[in-house]
């Protein structure tokens, strides 16, 4: 009988040590699982203001402004524009462009 | 040594050798202990019961006031978007600098640094960081940028707590539209205002249990999650509103008027697609801003629209039967009398047909017609247009204009009400009653948001008097009319010019004007109908071909590109001719220069 009681308590004392560990892991868990929520959130605004720059760098007047200023472009006129209609399958040929030569061995070095 | 005395009796049951034990004790005592142990256990119970049962409320209340922690959730506010998509208007993380004046140390060399990131006065700094208080707003709405500086800083006492700020990337060429919101995010005019139960949202709270370290380890039944703000979209087009703005913007101050408004409208649904206003302001820094600036004249004010309201009469005439396009008016000699009243035209203009009417802006023939109308079709033109009503708009502010009851119309109001005196509308009504000439005859209301589905209209007049209408608005466009600066290259334009004089103190000021334009593109299959009017330009020019029809020479062409309308005119190609390989071939001294 004795025995027995002892093994009780032992499994109750192992029990009760099991809540407290459980208990401290769950905290542990919840207090990590915050964390991570938090930095969701963060990402989130974070992806909420690259949007806002983005747009703010992309805005009409900025890209006029650089447009005109920095790269000397025009605005368009309808006498410079190709209006292509859906379902149209020849398109106007492309510009061809310049094709780079390829730089003979000998001449590899810049002087 | 044995104890005689203590020897037990062989028939009693023996508990020892000590006399001790054997000890007959009175019955009483041991009861009475019973009952004192009982009692102290029935006293524990209670004060169980109590304290598990009875009061546990306040014991969870106490307890949760030494553990639990109650954290305020913000709700984001809704963005405002344009049609396509684009942020008009939207809410970023921002920090809230403040200090503790109690614990940060006096004399410190890092307030001035402080002070120079901030953008505040050292010595106001200084003043406020010396008083007695515990909590000092420093600045709010701060950069996070700025706020990582601040920290770096490692002042006492400093510290920062989490905000939102507001940004309108578009600046002021929709400011008045947009609008703005205060410090605390409650919208303060134009559409933030408007929308401000739809954008806010609702903040919650969380109750949480806190470890000492600060770390949160539990969630506590009772919070309240946050309900973040909706995002708006708008019928607005970003890039149309910005050509808008830039164009209006060039003319106001070309011409040195004191404001200008603008507003196109999509043809085909009545979508407003911008609204702009000059002069303006930057949301973002509300510097040096003025009642002036904020003002949404394209929709808080009305005024006397003068000729452009002549086609609007004119196709009552048409509707009604009362006149034909061959109808012929006899002009001469430039000058009639209506009811008493001098109606005189800037020109004899002779004998002339209905066309000739909208293209030289005759009004002794618009009188004419007037004359012999009845009141009730005007009436009914004016109301099916939308004159004297709020426009179904969700703007605070929206005027109705101004137009009497039919009742109390005199002759002579009919008369210059048939050329644009004597009523007050607004830019945007302007607008909005053109669009019966631009869809059949159909007229749709004006809105802000955009569209699923195109909605239905409302007949006003036939479509033949629609497309008769449109082929006399063309005729000022083109030379001989009175607005060949709002024809464009490639598309067909129409439309009405409209120069009124403005009334101070009782009688018409001849020296002070508002100059309009309205007008349609594609003429023939109206996509755009635009509206623009300058308030008093004084810089040489005064006429709506001059003042306000270059604007919409300057934005319809790039307005309509931008919506993918294809020319109607024919327009001499001027592309750049494809490279040929051949014509690239540089010389090789040169093309290593260039490459260098």
């Amino acid at each position: 009988m004795t025995r027995i009681n002892f093994l009780l308590l032992f499994v109750v004392v192992l029990c009760a040590m099991s809540v407290v560990r459980a208990q401290y892991q769950g905290r542990r868990t919840f207090a990590a699982l915050d964390v991570a929520q938090q930095r969701a959130e963060q990402l989130q605004m974070d992806k909420d203001r690259l949007q806002v720059e983005y747009r703010a760098m992309s805005a009409p007047g900025r890209i006029e402004r650089i447009a005109r200023t920095q790269l000397d472009m025009r605005p368009i006129t309808a006498a410079r524009t190709i209006f292509v209609h859906e379902g149209q399958v020849t398109l106007p040929p492309l510009p061809v462009m310049p094709q780079s030569q390829p730089k003979p061995a000998s001449q590899g070095a810049r002087r | 040594m044995k104890n005689p005395a203590m020897r037990a009796p062989k028939s009693a049951a023996s508990y020892g050798k000590s006399p001790l034990l054997n000890v007959k004790l009175p019955p009483g005592r041991a009861w009475l202990v019973k009952g004192l142990l009982f009692a102290a256990f029935a006293a524990l119970g209670l004060r169980a019961f109590w304290v598990q049962v009875w009061t546990t409320q306040f014991y969870q209340n106490q307890g949760d006031l030494r553990f639990v922690r109650t954290i305020e959730l913000p709700a984001m506010r809704g963005r405002i978007l344009d049609r396509n998509g684009n942020i008009l208007a939207s809410s970023i993380p921002a920090k809230t600098i403040w200090a503790d004046p109690t614990q940060v140390e006096s004399g410190n060399d890092k307030v001035q640094q402080l002070a120079r990131l901030l953008g505040l006065n050292a010595a106001d700094l200084q003043r406020r960081l010396d008083s007695n208080k515990q909590f000092v707003y420093l600045k709010r709405q701060v950069d996070i940028d700025v706020a990582k500086e601040v920290k770096a800083l490692g002042i006492k006492g400093i510290y920062e707590s989490p905000s939102y700020k507001r940004y309108y990337p578009e600046g002021s060429a929709a400011a008045q539209l947009i609008g703005f919101s205060n410090i605390e995010g409650q919208g303060q005019d134009g559409m933030e205002l408007a929308l401000q139960a739809r954008l806010a949202g609702h903040p919650g709270v969380r109750k949480v249990v806190k470890d000492r370290l600060g770390n949160v380890i539990e969630d506590v039944s009772g919070g309240v999650p946050p309900v973040d703000g909706q995002d708006v979209r708008l019928s607005i087009d970003s890039k149309i509103q910005y050509l808008t703005y830039q164009a209006l913007k060039q003319s106001v101050e070309d011409n040195k008027a004191k404001n200008g408004s603008a507003v196109v409208i999509d043809a085909k649904t009545g979508e407003i697609l911008a609204m702009a206003n000059y002069p303006s302001f930057d949301p973002n820094t509300r510097k040096r801003m003025t009642e002036a600036d904020i003002r949404n004249y394209a929709v808080t004010d009305a005024f006397e629209p003068g000729s452009v309201l002549k086609p609007i009469t004119l196709s009552a005439a048409l509707q009604a039967g009362i006149i034909t396009p061959t109808t012929v008016f006899h002009t001469a000699p430039g000058c009639q009398q209506f009811y008493g009243a001098n109606i005189c035209d800037d020109s004899n203009n002779g004998n002339i047909e209905l066309p000739q009417v909208i293209q030289y802006s005759s009004n002794v023939a618009t009188s004419q017609v007037v004359s012999k109308m009845p009141a009730q079709v005007q009436w009914n033109m004016y109301t099916a247009v939308g004159f004297g009503q709020r426009p179904q708009i969700e703007f605070p502010g929206a005027t109705s204009g101004l137009m009497r009851p039919m009742k109390r119309w005199r002759p002579i109001d009919r008369i210059t009400m048939g050329f644009g005196y004597g009523l007050g509308i607004s830019t945007l009504q302007l607008a909005h009653a053109y669009l019966i000439f631009a869809d059949r005859g159909r007229i749709f209301p004006v809105t802000l948001f955009k569209h699923d589905e195109a909605p239905e209209g409302v007949q006003v007049v036939s479509p033949t008097v629609a497309r008769e209408m449109r082929g006399m608005l063309a005729l000022v466009t083109q030379p001989g009319g009175t607005a060949p600066a709002a024809a464009v290259p490639g598309y067909s334009t129409g439309g009405k010019t409209g120069t009124a004089w403005i009334a101070k103190d009782g009688k018409y000021d001849k020296k002070l004007f508002r100059a309009q334009f309205v007008g349609l593109a594609p003429i023939h299959h109206p996509v755009l109908v635009m509206a623009v009017s300058v308030d008093q330009p004084t810089g040489g020019k005064h006429f709506g071909g001059q003042v306000s029809a270059p604007v919409f020479g300057a934005v319809v062409p790039q307005a309509l590109r931008i919506l993918g309308v294809q020319p109607d005119l024919p327009v001499k190609p001027d592309l750049v001719p494809a490279q040929t390989a051949q014509a690239l071939q540089l010389p090789a001294g040169r093309a290593m220069k260039g490459g260098a």
